[in-house]
């Protein structure tokens, strides 16, 4: 049996209007020295260089699954099942959403559907930003926290129109909300392509967490004041985690939390395992394996990160801690 | 999953097969003549044939097929109209409608900037085209009428009802029933995500494949739906058996399949196709036997009969997941293509079908 070809990596450009999503996409189809099938959902003002660029309206599904954070998009499971048909004229796909249009759904596209999963993975969330007004649309919209939550790498556009200060407050707001994510400043969207591809956001085996410090890492939750709600809790335990109480446990949050937890992710030591548990999740949709053996010698902790709304009320840290074995 | 060594795969005994070397999107015999196309993902429709009838045996397969400059960038969809001919759609927002002997591809349709991913063509001669939320109908009974059809959300799916006088529309939600008697546009709602479609053969049902892996069916004549949730994937190659109301889908290691003429479709589920751990992508129920040709993700075809325990390979693995599979209108070869470009034409000898039931 011949060997399955590689899927094809997806790139999504997210961002609000005005932030720089077209340039930073422009300066990508330029610099990449690769071939890009791009799909936009509206035309803005300026024109977009690729070959292949293929309009398509925002279509929002939900699915009748008994969860109301599980989406779609129609549009795109449409026309990315219409470009996998003439595969191996280029070598990925970008995806340029609206200002306002929520990831999760383009995301979640690509888990939910057999067909698209088979041959085309997200490869990484860009988030592109305007360093002058990310703050004040942070604080303002709902929208750019959830971006901003599912991005696996940001870059803060127009770094050079914003004053020192505000571009440091920016990038410190990035981390706290997304420590997950890599960051990068431009000026006129001219991040170099290799920081943006081949990110591999979405594969276990790839799972990065930053590393705790000390006995338990744990950041406190305040309500955002710039973030509209928005949190992020990374929680490092030390004792491995009991096999049934920690999956049940996780179930639990992600059936009744879906709706506020955007994103999760965490690489775990089970009691007794030889391998290191890896999981990811977008909502309720989530995607574990047992991954690599741990190495000798490595630190067999646990990390997690969650990033989503309201998070302080689901006792996050007390629920994983009682899912410790005992010392 | 490899062949028994008894026997060699079908295809190497009896059939033809061509290395296309672009994804075969989809195929379709034409209604009479004994021709055979496949849209490819290069804008091309590649046909073949005609079949050549041997008395008593098993027709002779086409050497060659010709390759037939159609759509500028990929082909999207193909059907076989009522005259003959094959109809096809592609993302350079064309219509096409290609005659098999001059193997010629005329314009019916031009809608720029469009993908037209769906098309369909029913038996009574009209054709209907679909992008986005719009669906267009056209045919002789129209005349120089071109009808749109505004949908509420976007078209997953066309089938026409094997009299070829209603339209089935699948999306979000539900199903839309186009008739051409009153030019009626009917909601069928079913909470989901509706993917694909199915006729029973004598239009009384109408099967849809849901992304929530579930299969509904409506008995149209009272109304009623059926929802068979629980699948082992999204369903592929949804397909009513020729004779009765046994409807199958694949999208799971096995056939799952439902009798609708049972009190209690959904209790009486069964199963049937070979032990893989591969999905099933494709299925094509024989025109007038209970025997299902039934492609696998690995490339795999076999002919599977329900409540049968063995299968006969018509290929081995290979050449990526099986995306086509259709039974010349007579039965007597089954043409199948796959995603890395495999296309093949198989002479079945009514014998083999036979032996599928009692191996």
């Amino acid at each position: 049996m011949s060997a399955a070809p590689e899927r094809l990596p997806v790139t999504v450009l997210t961002g609000f209007l005005g932030a720089g999503k077209t340039t930073l996409l422009n300066h990508l189809l330029r610099t990449s020295g690769r071939r890009y099938a791009v799909i936009v959902n509206e035309y803005g003002e300026i024109g977009i260089d690729g070959e292949l660029v293929v309009g398509a309206e925002e279509e929002v599904l939900e699915l009748n699954n008994g969860c109301i954070c599980c989406k779609v998009r129609g549009d795109l499971i449409r026309v990315v099942g219409g470009l996998l048909k003439r595969r191996g004229r280029f070598d990925g796909i970008l995806i340029e959403t609206t200002g306002l249009a929520d990831p999760a759904p383009v995301v979640q596209s690509f888990m939910a559907d057999d067909e698209i999963r088979q041959s085309a993975r997200v490869d990484g969330v860009v988030c592109v930003v305007d360093a002058r007004h990310f703050l004040a649309s942070l604080a303002r919209t709902r929208e750019a926290g959830v971006q901003l939550a599912h991005a696996s790498c940001v870059v803060v556009n127009k770094a050079e129109l914003a004053e020192a200060d505000t571009l440091a407050a920016v990038e410190a707001e990035i981390a706290r909300l997304n420590p997950g994510a890599s960051l990068q400043r431009s000026v006129g969207g001219a991040v170099p392509a290799a920081q943006l591809l081949d990110q591999g956001a979405f594969e276990l085996p790839r799972l990065a967490l930053p590393a705790g410090g000390g006995e338990r890492y744990y950041r406190a939750v305040a309500p955002g004041r710039h973030s509209d709600g928005l949190e992020c809790v990374s929680v490092v335990l030390q004792r491995p985690l009991e096999r049934q109480r920690f999956l049940g446990w996780l179930q639990r949050l992600v059936a009744e939390c879906g709706d506020r937890l955007l994103r999760s992710k965490g690489i775990v030591a089970l009691a007794g395992a030889e391998r290191r548990f890896v999981f990811q999740g977008v909502h309720m949709m989530m995607d574990s394996d047992f991954d690599r053996p741990w190495h000798s010698g490595e630190a067999r902790d646990s990390r997690l990160v969650f990033i989503g709304h309201d998070l302080a009320g689901l006792s996050l840290q007390a629920g994983l801690d009682a899912c410790q074995v005992a010392a | 999953m490899n062949a028994p060594a008894a026997m060699p795969p079908l295809l190497e005994l009896l059939g033809e097969r061509w290395r296309l070397e672009v994804p075969v999107v989809a195929l379709a015999w034409a209604r009479q003549g004994g021709r055979v196309a496949f849209a490819l993902g290069d804008g091309a429709v590649a046909l073949g044939g005609p079949l050549q009838p041997r008395g008593g045996r098993p027709p002779a397969v086409p050497r060659e097929l010709q390759r037939v400059p159609a759509h500028e960038g990929a082909c999207l969809a193909l059907a076989a109209s009522a005259d003959g001919c094959f109809l096809s759609g592609g993302d350079d927002g064309r219509l096409l409608c290609i005659l098999p002997p001059r193997a010629y591809a005329e314009e019916l349709a031009r809608h720029p900037g469009e993908w037209l991913d769906r098309v369909a063509a029913g038996a009574r001669g009209l054709r209907a085209c679909a992008s986005g939320k719009r669906v267009w109908l056209q045919g002789p009974e129209l005349e120089d009428e071109v009808i749109e059809l505004a949908l509420p959300c976007g078209v997953t799916a066309l089938a026409f009802d094997p009299a070829g006088g209603r339209l089935a529309i699948a999306g979000h939600g539900g199903v839309s029933l186009w008739s051409a008697a009153d030019r009626s546009l009917r909601r069928l709602d079913a909470p989901g995500y509706h993917r694909s479609l199915a006729w029973s053969a004598d239009g009384r049902f109408l099967a849809s494949g849901l992304q929530e892996n579930a299969v509904g069916c409506w008995r149209l004549g009272d109304g009623r739906h059926f929802l068979f949730e629980g699948h082992a994937g999204q369903p592929r190659g949804l397909a009513f058996a020729a004779r009765g109301h046994l409807l199958a889908a694949g999208g799971g290691p096995m056939v799952a399949a439902w009798d609708l003429d049972q009190p209690r479709p959904a209790a009486g589920r069964i199963e049937f196709g070979y032990p893989s751990r591969v999905p099933v992508t494709a299925l094509a129920w024989h025109p007038a036997r209970a025997v299902a040709a039934v492609g696998y993700h690995n490339g795999a075809v076999l002919l599977c009969r329900p409540g049968g325990q063995h299968s006969l390979f018509v290929k081995g693995s290979g050449g990526g997941p099986v995306e086509a599979l259709a039974w010349a209108p007579d039965g007597g070869a089954l043409a199948l293509g796959t995603q890395q470009g495999d296309a093949a034409v198989v002479a079945v000898p009514a014998e083999i079908l036979t032996m599928a039931r009692t191996a």
